[in-house]
């Protein structure tokens, strides 16, 4: 009998293993990363920063850890210091990792020596120094940005590494906490009301007193550390990076249940997304009361891309974890396991939804194992002859399934990028790689800066496409609010962006020329130009984004100060 | 004296079980290939020649597997190390947890 697919889950001792959720733009999307929910990459974003002041900026996010609870107390969600989370950048189109951020957590116990918070218990004379079980046991401050060891039983902190080229062909060298140390800090779960304070009285503790909002917004602020300078970078900016890691609510939007419910919804919804029409908001968002650990970093722009006169850049996430572990069967808070090993992935993510809905099911672990390298040998066929049109058809009863195949659009659209926007230059060099392709500097294009917050269109630069071609009337100028916003996605991706309706329009070849009966192209199929715009029903600009970094906004709090 | 005769063989089957295994008191000097290109499941010549078998565990004994195990736990665990693609499939595992007593 032998069990060991995977050395790492050698285990004598039991393993905690995740409830069973269903699935989002990559939470718990393959086999394997569900019995490893602590390193479970769920959606990457990279765009240039637009909040106001930041020009010359880019902002990369990567979330993990997926369906979080806010009141999944007494432990609730600690990254995992036996794990590495990388946030890696391509410079040049070859597939390989240029620029690796390695981000690696620390947890300790609060009290006196870190051996966890006691209170005396016992007669005078007699007390014993007892551990409490409590991830807090008083007001945790504002101001004090380590937390307070007195009444925080559970504090993380975090390192940030810089890997140039390859990101196991030399060490990380530590970006310098301005305020001295490579030590940075992790606020707290967001516990709820009363462990934050209120700006107002707490109130009457028990229902149905209105529920009052946390200081939490406050206090996570405090833990956005800005100044920070990129190793080796000597351009102007290269002091002015930022750095957030912290609990934030999931800004995600997708109606989740019915979607893997054989799309349990009416053919009339479905198909009723686009810019004008109101299907895209059918239904409210699930997702709205689950939170994720949010990796956030905005770098100069001029410290990460190739050259001036070549600045796309493509961006994924990665989690990996040593190859062994052990678990200890007289476990210890410091040593629950023994792990060792050289860091192995399990966990990869770029653009949205692809190891979710075009991976099949027997290659989806062996995807979060993999590297861009190998994307067009590995996985190409996923892409070339994608199934969910088919599924879709299947489920509806409609021929909505594009005609032409290999389907080079989507190759387009997932690994090479949309020519002129966000494609590398073409090179012997460059290789169709999965990850987010974004251009650092649109501008050069448009002339005008990054969509302010309230201004962009969730269907992003998609909409700048018609019958497979870029309108470059639309983006003289650009007019986000109708039609064309450049700085969405495919164009990178920022939290408003609906990837969803995105992902969907596009398989069923919205930036196909002909060949795509969804869409009926006028111009080249002599159609009558009445295209079909696909949704799931949430709209994502319904979910509230902050304007500033790290622009997920704060995460829901586990209890409302009223005794809910 | 036939009670006798059994009392000493469990007595000896006991020591042998407390005993545990061969190596456990330290891991094994060679650790796991990381060239990959095997599925483990043959011992190459340098393998015969050394005593170790791919896979990386100590031939023979009853800590095989766990004796890989640790060899990768303690290998290289620096940043630059890569994952070994043999998995130990090939090898024995007695499921006894005093093999991996020295991790502990």
């Amino acid at each position: 009998m032998r069990l060991r697919t995977v050395v790492g889950a050698l285990s004598f001792g039991a393993l905690a293993v995740a409830p069973t959720l269903a699935q989002a733009s990559s939470h718990r999307e393959a086999p394997f990363i569900t019995k490893n929910p602590k390193v479970d990459g769920t959606d990457v974003y990279a765009f240039e920063s637009y909040e106001a002041g930041h020009a010359g900026m880019v902002t990369l996010i990567a979330n993990y850890q997926p369906f979080q609870d806010a009141f999944a107390g007494p432990n609730y969600f600690q990254m995992d210091p036996d794990a590495l989370y990388e946030i890696l950048i391509d410079n040049n189109g070859d597939g390989v990792e240029d620029f690796t951020f390695q981000f690696q957590f620390k947890t300790v116990l609060g009290g006196t020596k870190n051996a966890g918070i006691t209170l005396p218990i016992g007669p005078d004379g007699g007390q014993q120094s007892v551990a409490v079980p409590f991830y807090n046991v008083g007001l945790i401050p504002n101001a004090a940005i380590t937390g307070n060891a007195s009444a925080l039983n559970v504090i993380e902190t975090y390192s940030v590494g810089l890997v140039k080229g390859p990101r196991r062909g030399s060490a990380a060298k530590l970006l310098d906490n301005p305020g001295g140390g490579t030590s940075f800090n992790k606020p707290a779960d967001n516990v709820g009301a009363k462990s934050f304070g209120t700006s107002a009285s707490l109130g009457s503790p028990t229902a149905p007193s209105p529920a009052l909002v946390s200081d939490y917004a406050a206090y996570a602020k405090n833990f956005i550390y800005s100044g920070v300078s990129i190793p080796g970078c000597t351009a102007k900016d290269a002091t002015k990076a930022q750095v957030f890691v912290g609990q934030r609510s999931e800004p995600f939007a997708v109606n989740l249940g019915p979607t893997f419910d054989l799309i349990d919804a009416p053919a009339t919804v479905v198909t009723n997304g686009g810019v004008a029409v109101g299907g895209f908001a059918a239904v409210p968002n699930p997702l709205a009361a689950k939170s994720v650990t949010t990796i956030a970093i905005e770098l100069p722009r001029d410290c990460i891309v190739q050259s001036a006169t070549q600045p796309v850049i493509g961006v994924w996430s990665t989690a990996s974890v040593r190859q062994a572990r052990v678990v200890n069967p007289a476990a210890t808070y410091v040593e629950p396991s023994h792990e060792g090993g050289a860091w192995t992935q399990v966990s990869r993510l770029g653009n949205p939804l692809v190891n979710e809905v075009v991976i099949g099911l027997p290659d989806k672990d062996h995807w979060n194992s993999s590297e861009p390298t190998g994307d067009v040998a590995n996985f190409g066929k996923y892409v070339e002859y994608p199934t969910l049109p088919a599924i879709i058809d299947v489920v509806f009863g409609t021929d909505f399934q594009p005609t032409v195949f290999p389907r080079t659009d989507l190759v387009a659209a997932f690994l090479t990028g949309l020519a002129p926007i966000n494609a590398f230059p073409k090179g012997k060099t460059v290789i169709p790689a999965e990850y987010i392709h974004l251009n650092t500097n649109t501008e050069a294009t448009v002339t005008t800066g990054p969509t302010p917050a309230g201004s962009q269109n969730r269907l992003g630069a998609a909409l700048c496409f018609s019958e497979g071609a870029l309108n470059t009337a639309s983006l003289t100028p650009y007019a986000p609010a109708t039609s064309c916003d450049p700085y969405g996605f495919p164009n990178g991706r920022r939290p408003i962006d609906d990837v969803v309706d995105l992902a969907l329009d596009v398989v069923e070849g919205y930036l196909l020329p002909s060949g795509n009966p969804a869409y009926n192209n006028a111009v080249t199929d002599g159609g009558a130009s009445t295209p079909v715009f696909f949704t799931d029903g949430v709209d994502q600009a319904s979910v509230q984004f902050d304007a500033t970094f790290p622009y997920i906004t704060t995460p829901n709090q586990g209890a409302n100060g009223n005794g809910t | 004296m036939p009670n006798l005769r059994y009392l000493m063989v469990a007595l000896a089957l006991a020591g042998l079980m407390a005993t545990g295994c061969s190596s456990s008191s330290s891991p094994p000097s060679t650790g796991p290939s990381t060239d990959g290109g095997s599925d483990g499941s043959k011992a190459d010549a340098h393998a015969a020649d050394t005593g170790v078998v791919e896979g990386g565990g100590v031939d023979g004994g009853d800590c095989a597997f766990a004796d890989f195990v640790i060899g990768l736990v303690n290998k290289d665990t620096t940043a630059t190390a890569t994952p070994s693609t043999d998995l130990g499939a090939s090898l024995e595992d007695s499921q006894q947890q005093s093999c991996f007593a020295s991790l502990f």
